[in-house]
């Protein structure tokens, strides 16, 4: 004896509990075994105090079916009534004590859990795919932090019954983790759960990864440029989103920095973007000058500073990107000196271009001020502005990449120091010093420059850390 | 100088159509900066006692029950600056959730008739900021801390409701 589903043939069950769901879902999960001439495949016994006992006989090979076959067919002794594991199946209306919709989830209770009032250990899993709207997790070799992969009914049970295997056999691992990282209990699952996805012929859940949502979603990017690229998917944006993603929100001060400026842009951004909805010659403007010069710096700086590209290959690689963005490549002079003016927070020019003087002003009152913003857009965009500027100047390529890596570099010293430094063990300030290195001061020079600026924000025992690591 | 952030409940409404519950919530965004709201509810509590409904929008106080299959982030949306807006929810008109016990052979399923609710309180986490996740491997915060922490406020709103 010992895998059980609720029924709902008494007390409030009926129509709060979906016995037959998870039938279909275990008979899913046994790969339809129906048997053999030698085996009777998957069964159940007729109910018997709220309860209906799974039988297995087991006539598939499979991974998902040899699971069920020890689930069903081994006496764990969880209790002394020999009902070791209890499945649920709930709908859209179940919660939990605290209140916590089941819905798009499954939970596995220990026995003595607060929410398991069994002596058994208890499954409690949606059969309602999420009242309709999809559970969608993060797919394995998905890097840009989008949830694009269903989760069924099916996968969610099997998920379940990987940690109730394990909590009756008494073997569960930690369950601790920080964030959405999978915790070695729930990496196991994950790892188990790919199982019944190859069974069901989906393609694999990061196992590495715990957190999902509602329906597949993308991860919401950079406002302005989704809106001005058209979508939230361009290249543009998925470029972005790679950077910030990807690099920076990776380490403790990329992930600080960050919180600081979406504090100074999303004050003015969604502004921004219903100007532009009301314009679309400044949805262009913005697009072409503002967009497309950030997506490129952005390249060139992750070779510069990442990559460590020479002049030379710099240059190249500028040109490179000026042949994809034809639009870029083709702005007139009064249109770069547009960007430079707007970008510079200067007078404009007559322009017949409308709502450009509500953006300039917008930009003004609460754009500019922020050393965030200035530091994180409008410093590269200008740097890209200048690099298209002398190449209608004819520079050549060689020179014009030894300017970029100048400006990069000059750039770069200027990152804003933001309080969490002083907040960071000795460990963790090395590993993100180490980070740095890696990431953006691509010279002694600038890592010298750089940490003089740490030195001053930082606590004496700190600073020496700092000092030592860059020998300044 | 812009005015601190803060998301007004200006009133709700809750609808019985005898199949599911509409709740309907006015909101309010009083300042010059757009407000990120959660658009997912999060979690229902009635008191049968005081027929008192509680819809929580938010991740406040809620329990981190573990092993569960997926952390699911809520859905969000957003107030623009100065204006009004509603958010229209569905709840089921009842809920179900087990009774309390220890070491019972079986669960017992009970029903909490939510529409017959005559007060409500709501309860919505916002922010000046969308959410991203943390992308960071050793965060020291579970997502749903994560989640609490993201919120800048919770606005609130309580109402005794008339015939529905």
């Amino acid at each position: 004896m010992s895998l059980f589903i609720t029924t709902d043939t008494g007390g409030a069950g009926a129509g709060n509990v979906f016995p037959m769901n998870v039938e279909v879902d275990l008979f899913s999960i046994s790969h339809a075994d129906l048997g053999d001439g030698t085996h009777a495949g998957f069964g159940e016994d007729p109910p018997n105090n709220n309860l209906i006992q799974i039988t297995y006989d087991r006539s598939d090979g499979g991974i998902p079916a040899t699971r069920l076959d020890t689930l069903v067919n081994t006496n764990f002794g969880v209790n002394a009534n020999g009902i070791d594991i209890i499945v649920i199946g709930a709908g859209a209306n179940f919660t939990l004590l605290d209140g916590t919709m089941a819905a798009g989830n499954g939970v596995t209770l220990p026995v003595g859990d607060a929410d398991n009032p069994t002596g058994s250990v208890l499954v409690i899993y949606d059969t309602s795919d999420n009242n309709g709207t999809g559970i969608c997790v993060r797919k394995q070799g998905d890097g840009d932090g989008t949830y694009k992969l269903e989760e069924p009914s099916s996968v969610i049970l099997y998920h379940e019954l990987s940690h109730a295997f394990h909590l009756a056999n008494g073997d569960p691992l930690s369950l601790s983790a920080s964030g959405c990282t999978a915790s070695p209990e729930e990496n196991r699952a994950e790892t188990d759960e790919n199982d019944m996805r190859d069974q069901l012929g989906l393609p694999h859940r990061d196992a590495t990864d715990h957190c999902g949502s509602a329906g597949c979603q993308s991860s919401s990017c950079c406002i302005v440029a989704s809106v001005a690229s058209g979508s939230i998917y361009s290249d543009a944006v998925n470029s972005l989103r790679e950077v910030r993603d990807g690099i920076l929100r990776g380490s403790e001060i990329g992930h600080d920095f960050f919180n600081h400026f979406y504090q100074d842009y999303y004050g003015f951004s969604p502004e921004v973007c219903r100007l532009m909805a009301r314009s679309p010659e400044l949805l262009n403007l913005i697009r072409v000058r503002f967009l497309a010069p950030l997506t490129v710096v952005l390249d060139l700086i992750r070779a510069h500073s990442i990559d460590r590209l020479d002049d030379e290959a710099l240059g190249l690689r500028f040109a490179a990107n000026l042949s994809k963005e034809s639009e870029l490549l083709n702005l007139t002079h009064s249109e770069i000196e547009l960007a430079r003016v707007l970008l510079a927070g200067a007078p404009l020019p007559d322009t017949d271009i409308p709502l450009v003087t509500e953006l300039a002003n917008l930009l003004g009152e609460r754009a500019w001020s922020s050393t965030f913003v200035k530091w994180t857009l409008v410093e590269p965009i200008k740097m890209l502005v200048d690099a298209l500027s002398w190449h209608r100047e004819n520079v050549n390529l060689n020179e014009i990449g030894k300017r970029l890596g100048a400006s990069f570099d000059q750039w770069s010293v200027q990152m804003p120091i933001t309080p969490v430094w002083n907040t960071l063990s000795m460990y963790t300030l090395n590993e993100e010093l180490e980070f740095l290195e890696r990431t953006l001061l691509s010279t002694e020079e600038s890592r010298r420059f750089f940490g003089k600026r740490l030195v001053a924000a930082l606590p004496a025992e700190k600073a020496v850390v700092v000092s030592a690591r860059w020998r300044m | 100088m812009a005015s601190k952030n803060e998301l007004k409940i200006t009133d709700v409404s809750l609808n019985d159509d005898a199949k599911k519950l509409g709740l309907r919530v006015s909101l309010q965004n009083p300042g010059d900066r757009t407000l990120h709201m959660y658009a997912t509810v999060r979690a229902i509590r009635y008191d049968a006692a005081t027929k008192t409904l509680e819809v929580q929008l938010s991740d406040r106080g809620l329990r981190d029950v573990r092993p569960n299959s997926t952390f699911l982030h809520p859905k969000f949306t957003a107030i623009d600056p100065n204006s009004e807006t509603t958010l229209e929810l569905t709840l089921p008109r009842t809920i179900a959730r087990l009774k309390q016990g220890q070491r019972l052979i079986a669960p017992v399923v009970e029903e909490l008739p939510v529409h017959e609710a005559k007060n409500i309180d709501v309860e919505i986490a916002y922010s000046g900021t969308p959410f991203y996740r943390d992308q960071r491997p050793k965060s020291g915060k579970s997502p749903r801390q994560v989640m609490t922490d993201w919120a800048e406020g919770l606005a609130k709103y309580r109402k005794r409701l008339g015939k529905h």
